[in-house]
C-alpha cells in the first residue's frame, strides 16, 4: 500500500508522454487526488497509535545491509498528508498553465514521489536517495520554470543543496561504519545506537548530519541559496521547495540525528539552541528589511524552520522536564505542518501577484484590496497565520514551541526560548508591512494590473488556509497522531 | 601448478574471434567487412558468458600468475561488455572503411590486454599485458589519419612509452628487492627491504598502470586523445583499459601492501580528481570536456584502490565504480558519437529533437555526477565508506567537495539541451549510436537500482 | 462575591480534552467572568445595534463578532493558552477594525501601531506560558501561584508586562490615542468596554500570584495609580473629545489596575463594569456627533449622564465603584495619588462636559440608535448598586470617603465648567510622546538593525558563498592554463633538459609533449617523497 502510494505519481509520470495533451492537467490533478485518499486512508487505518504502520522491507543492497524500508509513523503521516496535500494544490493551481505542461506534470509528479519516499523511508541510504533526487528535481524546475536570473539560481541551489547533500552522505556513511554490525537500516540503528563508546566519532558523525540537514533546512548561516531560489522559481516551484523540501532538513534532525545519536544531540544540544535561536531573529529581522515580497517570505523561512530546530535542542537537554521536552518536540512537528500549509499558501499568493503585474515589488503596489478583494482577504489570512494568530495553526506550533522550550526549565532553555519569543513581533512587523504596502492604503504603479483570483488559485488556496484554520482551531487531529511519535523521540533522546 | 587452458576460456574466446577477424577480414571486401564486427562481437559474447559461468566456480590460480578471483571476474564481464559497446559504436563509425576489420581486430586486443593486466599477479606479465593494451590502442588513436588524430597518436605513444620504461625500471628494482616477481614473493620481499628502495620502485611501477587509468602524473594523453581520435576510439581508450588498470593497482596495493600505499596514492588520487575537475570548468568542447571529467573519475577511483587491504569495503568499491563508470562513460560518448557535434552549443534543443538520446545524455551525466539512483552514485558511496573506514576521511572530503565543482560543468552541458534550437536543423542522430546511448543510460539506472543483486554477485 | 450570585451561577467545570493533548485546558464561567460576559453581551447588543442603523456591511459585523467570542474565550479561560488565544485574538480584530477604513493610509498605520505595540506586550504572555511549564508544571491560571521561586516572579513579570499592554497602562499608553481612529462604534466596545480592560481583568483574575511574588502587587499597583494620575492629566489637555475619552480609558482602568494590585478584586470588577457602560455611551455619543454633524435630545442627556457618571458624582456608578477600589488601597501614598487621579477625573469629564455647551445643528436620530444610548445611560447611571455591599462586595466603602470624594468631584466639574479653560501643556496633549519615544527607542532601531543584516546578509554571508564560487573557478582557469599550455619556471627548467626527446616531434603543436614529460617526471619525483615519507 505505502509503495503504491509512493511509486503511484512516477508510473503515471511514465506514462504521461501517451495522455493527449489537454488531458495532462486533469490526468495530473486525478493522481494528486488519488494520493491525497491514499494517504488519508493509511492516516485514518494508523489511527493515533505509536509504531510504525504499513512497513515494508525489501533487501535492496544486502552486502551494505542497506534495504528498501519504509514505514509511516506520527512523524511521517502529517508530512506524508501535507505532501499530498500540496501537490495536489500546486496540480490545481497549475490547470491554466500553458508553458511545457506535460513536462511541468511530468516532473512535479516526479518530485511527488520523491517526497512520499523520503518521508517514508527508514533506511539511510533510501533517504539519501530521495533527498538528492529532490535536489535534481527541484533544479530543472527553476531552471525550466523560472523567471528573471533562473540558470544562476537555479545552479547555486544546486551546487549549495548537493553539497549539503554529500556532506549528509558522509555522515550517513559514518553512522554505518560506527554501527555493530555495520547497516544503514534506521530501525536497527535506533535499536542499538552507533558510536556506543566513541563520543568523538558520534560528534563528528552528528556534525556532518547536522551541517548536511542544516543546509536543506535551511539555518543560518547556510540559508542565502533559499531566497535567490524563491525568487526565481514558479510559484508552485517554490511553494512545494519551501512547504515540503524545507522540512526534509528538520525530519531528517527528528528521524535521524536525535534518535540514532543520542549522546552527541544532548551534549551539543545548546548549539543546536542557539542556531535555532539565531535563524529564529536573523531571518525575522532580514525579511522586514526586504522589498521583494517572495525574497521576504523566503527570509520568514528561515525565521519559522529556527523555531523547530530550537524546540529540537531543547528536547536534547535531559535534565530539564519530560513533558516540556515532549511539548517541544510535538510543536517542531506542527511548525512543520503549518509552515508547509501557510508558506504554500503564501508563495501561491505571490505567483498571483506576479502573474498579474510580472513584480514582486512591494513599494510598487498599494490598495490592492479594492480591485482584488478576494485576494487581500487571503493574503490578509495567511500573512495573519504566518505571524502566528491563535485560530490559525501558526499559533498552536509556536505556543507549543515556546512553552516547550522555556518549560524544559533550564537556564540555556529558558533564555533561548524567552529571546527567541522577540520572533513573533518582528515577523507581526513585517507582515504589517506588507498589508499596508500591498493591500491597503492607496493604489499604487501596478495596482492597475492586478485582477482578483481566478477559479483555480482560488480552489488551490483555500483547502490550504481552510487546513490551516482547521489545525488551528481543532489541534487534536493532528496532535493526537504526533504526540505518541515525539514521546518515543524524547525517549529515545533521553536514554 | 595449474596450467589447465580451459581456465582462460573467455580470453580464449575473444582471442579467437580477433584471429578469425583478421584472417576473414584479409578475404572479404570492403562492402562486407562489417561480418568481421559481428564475429567479433560473436566473440566478446561468448567471452561474456564464459566469464559468467566463470564466475560461479571457486577462485584459482593459472599458469602461476593469472588468478581467478572477483576482481578477475568483474574485470572480464566490464572489459568484454564496455568493449562490446565501443564495438557496436565504432562499427557504425568505420562501415566500409579501408581497414574496417583491423580495427575490431586492434579493440579486441587492446581488451585482451586489459583483463590481463587487471588479471596477474605477476610484475612481468603486467609489463606484457601494459604493452599488449597499449599498442592495439596507439594504433587506433591514429586510425582517423588525419592531423588531429596523427598528433593525438604520436602524444599517446610518447607518454606511454616513457612511462612504460619507467614501469619497466620500477619492476627491475621490485625484483631486486623482493627477489621474485610474484606478488607474494615482493610482500614478503618489503617487509625487510629499504623503505626508500621499496618506495622508489613503487612509484615507477605505478606508472605505467597510472597512465592506462589516466590519472596524474599520466593523465596528459587524454583530453589530446580524446579530442583528436575518432569518437569511439576516445570512448574506448578513456573506458575500457582503465579498468585493467585500475584492477591491477588494487591488485598490486591489496596483495603486496608495500608501505605508504595508502598515503601516496590518496595523494594522488585526491590530485587526480581536483586537476580533473578543474580543468572540466571551461571547456566548451564536449570530447575535452569528457576527457577530464574521465580524469576526475579515476581520482575517485583512486580512493578505493588506495584503501586496498584497509577495508572490506575497498573491494566491492572498486570493482562496482568500475562497472558502474564503464556503462556511464560509454553511454556519454555514444550521445556524443550520435549526435555529431563536440561544441556545448551543438547539444541546444537535443532534448527537443530527439528526447530519448537527450534524455540518456541527462542520464549519463547526472549519473556521472553521482546522482541516485544510477550506479555511481552506489560506487560512490562505496568509496566514500571506503575512504572513512579506512581512516582517511579528508579524502571523502575531498572527493565530496570535488563532486559538487563537478556538478558545475555536467550542468554547463546539460542546460543547453532543454533550451529552443535556433538557425538551421541539425543532422539526424546516428541510430546504432543512439542505441548504445539509450542502452547504457538505461543499464547505468539498472545496474544503481539493482545494485544488490550485483554487488552480492560479485 | 455574594453567596446568593454564586448559588445562582454557580461553575462550569473545564473540559477534559483540552487543546493540547495532555495539558488539560477548558472554559470556565466562574463568579468573575459572569460579570464580564454579561457586560460583554450588552455592550455588544448596545453597539451593533448602534452600527446597524449606521449601515456597517458585512466585514464589520463579522470582525466584531468574532472579536465578541475572543473576549468571551479570553474571560472564561482556565489556563493559559486558551487565555492567550482569544487575547491575541482580539488584538487581531483590534487591527482590523481600527483599519477598517483601510485606503486611508494614516489609520492603516494607526492600526499597526496599535497592534505590534499590544503585541509587544502580548510577548510577556508567550514566555508566561513557558516559565508556567517550568515552574507550576501547568498551564491553568489557578496553579501559577504555586510555582517555584525563580519560576514565579518570571510569570508574573510576563503577566504584568502582558496586562499592562493590553490595558494600555504607562508606559504602553499611547496605542489607545492611535486606537481612535477605528469608527466610534469600535471605540466603544474595543478601546473601552472589552478589550482594553481584559489586562484589568487578567491582574484581577490572578491576584493570588500577584500576592505571591509581593513585589508583583506593589507594581501593579503603582503602574495603575500614575496611569490613573498621569492619564489624567492627558485626557484634561485634549482638545479631541475621542483623544479625551482615550486618556481617560488609560486613566479610569488605571484604578482597576490598582485594584488588582491592592487586593480589592471585588471593587474593581464593578469599576470595570460600572465603567464600561459608561464609557461605551460617551462613545457612541461621539459618534453621533462625529457622523450625523450635529445632535439630538437623547444624545444630549445620555452624554450628560456619562459625563457626569465618570466624574463620580455621586450617586452616579462610578462614585460608588470608584471609591470601593480606593477603600481598599492599604498604603497612604498610593491613596493619595489615587485620591488626586479622582479629582482630575471629575476634571476631564468636566472638560467634556463642556461639550454640551457648543452650539450645535439639530439631526434626526433613529431610533435604532437612541434606544441603546438610554440603555447605557440608564445602566451607567444605576450601576453603582454593584459597590453595594453584598451585591458584589461584602463590604461597601467608607462613607466618609465617600462623601469628600464626592463633594471634590462635584466642586472640580462646577470650577470647569464654569472656568470652560483648563492647562493644555503639549507634555500631556502629547500623551508624554510616548509614541515618538517607541518609535526613536524601538522601532527605528529595529528597522536599522534589520536593514544593517540584511546588507551584511547580502555581502558578507552571501558574498562568502560567492567568495569561494569565483575562487573555485578562478582556480579552474588557472588549472587550466597550467595543464595545457603553461608551467612555472621549475617545470619549465627540467623540461628544456628533456627537450631532446621533443626532437621525436614532427609536428610543432607536439612541442609540448617535452612538457608533458617534464611535468610527469616532477611529480613522479614528488611521489617517490610523498612514498617515502608515508613509508
Amino acid at each position: 500500500m505505502l509503495t503504491l502510494v509512493i511509486f503511484l505519481p512516477l508510473a503515471v509520470a511514465l506514462a504521461l508522454p501517451g495522455v493527449p495533451r489537454r488531458a495532462v492537467p486533469w490526468t495530473w490533478l486525478g493522481v494528486s487526488v488519488v494520493e491525497l485518499a491514499l494517504v488519508a486512508a493509511m492516516w485514518a487505518a494508523h489511527g493515533t497509535g505509536g509504531g510504525t504502520s504499513f512497513e515494508t522491507d525489501a533487501r535492496w543492497i544486502p552486502s551494505v545491509r542497506a534495504g528498501y524500508h519504509v514505514g509511516v509513523d506520527g512523524l511521517s503521516l502529517p508530512l506524508l498528508a501535507l505532501t499530498a496535500v500540496l501537490f495536489a494544490t500546486c496540480a490545481v493551481y497549475s490547470l491554466r498553465n500553458t508553458h511545457r505542461v506535460r513536462a511541468f506534470a511530468m516532473l512535479f509528479l516526479f518530485l511527488e514521489t520523491v517526497c512520499l519516499g523520503l518521508f517514508a523511508a527508514l533506511d539511510l541510504l533510501l533517504f539519501f536517495v530521495f533527498f538528492d533526487l529532490s535536489i535534481v528535481g527541484m533544479y530543472f524546475v527553476i531552471l525550466l520554470w523560472g523567471h528573471e536570473d533562473r540558470a544562476r539560481s537555479a545552479l547555486k541551489f544546486f551546487l549549495y543543496t548537493f553539497l549539503g547533500s554529500l556532506v549528509l552522505l558522509l555522515g550517513f556513511i559514518g553512522l554505518y561504519l560506527g554501527a555493530d554490525p555495520h547497516t544503514f537500516d534506521m530501525v536497527e540503528l535506533t535499536r542499538t545506537p552507533p558510536f556506543a563508546g566513541s563520543p568523538g566519532l558520534a560528534g563528528l558523525t552528528l556534525l556532518a548530519v547536522g551541517a548536511g540537514l542544516a543546509i536543506k533546512t535551511p539555518v543560518v548561516p547556510f540559508h542565502t541559496w533559499l531566497p535567490p531560489a524563491h525568487t526565481d522559481a514558479p510559484a508552485a516551484g517554490s511553494a512545494v521547495l519551501a512547504g515540503v523540501m524545507l522540512k526534509m532538513g528538520t525530519y531528517g534532525l527528528v528521524r535521524i540525528a536525535m534518535p540514532l545519536l543520542p549522546d552527541a544531540w544532548r551534549r551539543y544540544a545548546l548549539v543546536m539552541l542557539v542556531v535555532g535561536l539565531v535563524s529564529v531573529l536573523y531571518g525575522a529581522f532580514v525579511a522586514l528589511a526586504q522589498d521583494n515580497v517572495k525574497r521576504l517570505v523566503a527570509y520568514t523561512s528561515v525565521n519559522h524552520m529556527g523555531y523547530i530546530v530550537l524546540a529540537l535542542g531543547a528536547a536534547g537537554y535531559a535534565a530539564g522536564d519530560t513533558d516540556a521536552r515532549r511539548l517541544a518536540v510535538t510543536g517542531a512537528v506542527t511548525q512543520m505542518v503549518s509552515h508547509g500549509l501557510v508558506t504554500g499558501a503564501l508563495f501561491l499568493l505571490c505567483g498571483v501577484l506576479h502573474d498579474r503585474a510580472g513584480s514582486y515589488d512591494i513599494g510598487r503596489f498599494g490598495g490592492v484590496a479594492r480591485r482584488a478583494p478576494v485576494f487581500a482577504g487571503l493574503v490578509a489570512v495567511a500573512a495573519f497565520a504566518s505571524l502566528g494568530l491563535p485560530g490559525l495553526s501558526g499559533f498552536i506550533a509556536e505556543f507549543q514551541i515556546f512553552a516547550g522550550t522555556i518549560g524544559t526549565g533550564t537556564a540555556a532553555t529558558a533564555v533561548t526560548g524567552a529571546l527567541a519569543v522577540a520572533g513573533i513581533l518582528v515577523t507581526a512587523a513585517l507582515f504589517l508591512r506588507v498589508l499596508h504596502l500591498v493591500v491597503l492604503g492607496q493604489p499604487g504603479e501596478l495596482t492597475p494590473r492586478v485582477t482578483d483570483v481566478r477559479r483555480p488559485e482560488l480552489a488551490a488556496l483555500v483547502p490550504l488556509l481552510a487546513l490551516s484554520l482547521l489545525i488551528g482551531v481543532a489541534p487534536r487531529v493532528l496532535l493526537d497522531t504526533i504526540e505518541p511519535l515525539s514521546a518515543a523521540v524524547v525517549a529515545l533522546v533521553g536514554r | 601448478m595449474n596450467e589447465n587452458p580451459a581456465d582462460l576460456a573467455p580470453e580464449l574466446c575473444v582471442l579467437i574471434a580477433a584471429v578469425l577477424g583478421l584472417v576473414n577480414g584479409l578475404f572479404l571486401p570492403r562492402t562486407r567487412q562489417w561480418r568481421v564486427a559481428v564475429i567479433c562481437a560473436a566473440g566478446l559474447v561468448a567471452g561474456l558468458a564464459v566469464a559468467g559461468v566463470a564466475a560461479t566456480r571457486p577462485d584459482l590460480m593459472a599458469f602461476d600468475a593469472f588468478e581467478i578471483d572477483p576482481v578477475t571476474h568483474v574485470t572480464r564481464i566490464v572489459v568484454f561488455g564496455s568493449t562490446l559497446l565501443v564495438v557496436i559504436l565504432a562499427a557504425g563509425q568505420v562501415r566500409d572503411h579501408p581497414r574496417e576489420s583491423e580495427h575490431y581486430t586492434l579493440i579486441l586486443l587492446s581488451a585482451l590486454g586489459t583483463v590481463a593486466l587487471g588479471a596477474t599477479s605477476d610484475l612481468l606479465v603486467l609489463v606484457a599485458a601494459y604493452l599488449l593494451a597499449s599498442i592495439p590502442a596507439y594504433a587506433l588513436a591514429g586510425f582517423g589519419k588525419d592531423a588531429p588524430g596523427t598528433e593525438a597518436a604520436l602524444k599517446y605513444y610518447l607518454m606511454g612509452a616513457l612511462l612504460g620504461v619507467v614501469m619497466l625500471g620500477g619492476v627491475t628494482l621490485l625484483f631486486g628487492v623482493g627477489r621474485g616477481t610474484a606478488y607474494p614473493m615482493l610482500r614478503e620481499g618489503f617487509a625487510d627491504a629499504s623503505p626508500a628502495v621499496v618506495a622508489v620502485g613503487v612509484v615507477a611501477l605505478l606508472a605505467g598502470p597510472l597512465f592506462k587509468a589516466g590519472a596524474v602524473p599520466g593523465h596528459f594523453w587524454v583530453p589530446d586523445v580524446t579530442e583528436g581520435a575518432p569518437p569511439a576510439v576516445a570512448a574506448f581508450v578513456t573506458t575500457v583499459p582503465k579498468i585493467g588498470a585500475f584492477a591491477a593497482l588494487y591488485r598490486f596495493g591489496a596483495e603486496t601492501s608495500p608501505g605508504g600505499w595508502a598515503v601516496l596514492v590518496a595523494v594522488i588520487a585526491a590530485v587526480t580528481m581536483t586537476l580533473g575537475n578543474l580543468a572540466a570548468f571551461g571547456q566548451d568542447n564536449v570530447r575535452r570536456l569528457l576527457a577530464y571529467s574521465t580524469v576526475s573519475q579515476a581520482g575517485y577511483l583512486l580512493v578505493p584502490v588506495a584503501m586496498a587491504g584497509r577495508t572490506d569495503l575497498a573491494e566491492p568499491a572498486v570493482l562496482y565504480y568500475l562497472a558502474a563508470y564503464a556503462v556511464t562513460n560509454v553511454g556519454a560518448f555514444a550521445v556524443v558519437l550520435a549526435a555529431g557535434r563536440d561544441d556545448l552549443a551543438g547539444y541546444t534543443g537535443l532534448l527537443r529533437r530527439s528526447p530519448l538520446l537527450g534524455l540518456s545524455l541527462v542520464v549519463c551525466l547526472l549519473g556521472l555526477v553521482g546522482t541516485p539512483p544510477t550506479a555511481v552514485f552506489v560506487g560512490k558511496v562505496l568509496m566514500f565508506g571506503a575512504a572513512l573506514d579506512g581512516g582517511h576521511a579528508w579524502l571523502a572530503v575531498v572527493a565530496a567537495v570535488n563532486t559538487v565543482a563537478s556538478v558545475f560543468y555536467y550542468l554547463r552541458w546539460i542546460i543547453p539541451l532543454f533550451g529552443r534550437r535556433t538557425g538551421r536543423p541539425a543532422p539526424r542522430p546516428a541510430r546504432g549510436a543512439s542505441t548504445v546511448a539509450v542502452v547504457a543510460a538505461v543499464l547505468s539506472v539498472l545496474l544503481g537500482v539493482g545494485s544488490g543483486i550485483a554487488l552480492t554477485a560479485s | 462575591m455574594s453567596a446568593a450570585l454564586r448559588g445562582v451561577w454557580g461553575v462550569v467545570p473545564p473540559q477534559k480534552a483540552g487543546m493540547i493533548p495532555g495539558w488539560g485546558s477548558g472554559l470556565v464561567v466562574d463568579e468573575l467572568s459572569v460579570f464580564l460576559l454579561v457586560t460583554l453581551a450588552v455592550v455588544l447588543v448596545a453597539v451593533l445595534a448602534y452600527a446597524w442603523a449606521d449601515g456597517y456591511g458585512v466585514r464589520f459585523h463579522a470582525l466584531m463578532l468574532l472579536f465578541a467570542a475572543a473576549m468571551a474565550v479570553t474571560v472564561t479561560a482556565s489556563d493559559l493558552l486558551l487565555l492567550l488565544m482569544g487575547w491575541e485574538v482580539m488584538g487581531a480584530m483590534s487591527y482590523a477594525l481600527i483599519g477598517y477604513v483601510w485606503s486611508d493610509p494614516e489609520r492603516v498605520r494607526s492600526a499597526d501601531v496599535a497592534f505590534l505595540t499590544t503585541r509587544a506586550a502580548d510577548m510577556g504572555l508567550y514566555a508566561a506560558a513557558g516559565f508556567a511549564v517550568a515552574g507550576a508544571h501547568s498551564l491553568k491560571l489557578d496553579d501559577l501561584a504555586t510555582a517555584n521561586a525563580p519560576w514565579r516572579d518570571l510569570i508574573a513579570a510576563g503577566v504584568v508586562v502582558a496586562a499592562l499592554g493590553k490595558s494600555a497602562q504607562l508606559p504602553f499608553s499611547f496605542w489607545l490615542s492611535r486606537a481612535m481612529a477605528g469608527p466610534s462604534p469600535v471605540s466603544a466596545l474595543l478601546h473601552s468596554a472589552a478589550m482594553v480592560v481584559a489586562g484589568a481583568y487578567l491582574l484581577l483574575r490572578l491576584r493570588p500570584l500577584l500576592d505571591a511574588t509581593g513585589w508583583a502587587a506593589t507594581t501593579v499597583s503603582w503602574a495603575g495609580a500614575l496611569t490613573a494620575l498621569l492619564l489624567g492629566a492627558v485626557a484634561l489637555a485634549q482638545r479631541d473629545l475621542k483623544q479625551l475619552l482615550a486618556a481617560s480609558t488609560c486613566a479610569q482602568i488605571g484604578f482597576m489596575v490598582l485594584a488588582a494590585g491592592a487586593g480589592a478584586v471585588d471593587g474593581g470588577t464593578a469599576h470595570l463594569i460600572a465603567h464600561a457602560a459608561v464609557k461605551s455611551l460617551l462613545f457612541l455619543c461621539a459618534g453621533v456627533w462625529l457622523t450625523r454633524r450635529g445632535t439630538h435630545r437623547v444624545v444630549d442627556v445620555a452624554f450628560g449622564i456619562g459625563a457626569v457618571a465618570l466624574a463620580g458624582v455621586p450617586p452616579l456608578s462610578l462614585w460608588v465603584t470608584k471609591d470601593e477600589v480606593l477603600a481598599g488601597v492599604g498604603s497612604s501614598a498610593l491613596l493619595a495619588v489615587g485620591f488626586a487621579a479622582s479629582v482630575l477625573s471629575a476634571a476631564y469629564a468636566g472638560k467634556a462636559l463642556l461639550r454640551l455647551f457648543q452650539a450645535a445643528e439639530r439631526v434626526p436620530v433613529p431610533l435604532a440608535q437612541r434606544i441603546p444610548l438610554a440603555g447605557l445611560a440608564v445602566a451607567g447611571a444605576g450601576l453603582g448598586v454593584l459597590g453595594l455591599p453584598g451585591i458584589l462586595g461584602e463590604a461597601g466603602p467608607v462613607a466618609w470617603e465617600s462623601a469628600l470624594a464626592g463633594a471634590f468631584a462635584v466642586l472640580t466639574v462646577g470650577v470647569v465648567v464654569a472656568v470652560r479653560r483648563v492647562p493644555e501643556p503639549a507634555w500631556a496633549l502629547r500623551w508624554f510622546w510616548l509614541e515618538r519615544a517607541a518609535l526613536a527607542g524601538v522601532v527605528r532601531p529595529g528597522f536599522a538593525v534589520a536593514r544593517a543584516l540584511a546588507r551584511f546578509d547580502d555581502r558578507v554571508v552571501d558574498g562568502a558563498v560567492e567568495g569561494v564560487a569565483r575562487g573555485g573557478r578562478w582556480t579552474a582557469g588557472l588549472a587550466r592554463r597550467r595543464v595545457e599550455l603553461r608551467v612555472d619556471g621549475l617545470v619549465g627548467a627540467v623540461g628544456r633538459a628533456a627537450r631532446g626527446l621533443a626532437a621525436l616531434a614532427r609536428r610543432p603543436q607536439t612541442g609540448q609533449v617535452h612538457l608533458y614529460f617534464a611535468q610527469a617526471a616532477v611529480v613522479l619525483a614528488v611521489l617517490v617523497l610523498v612514498a617515502v615519507l608515508a613509508g
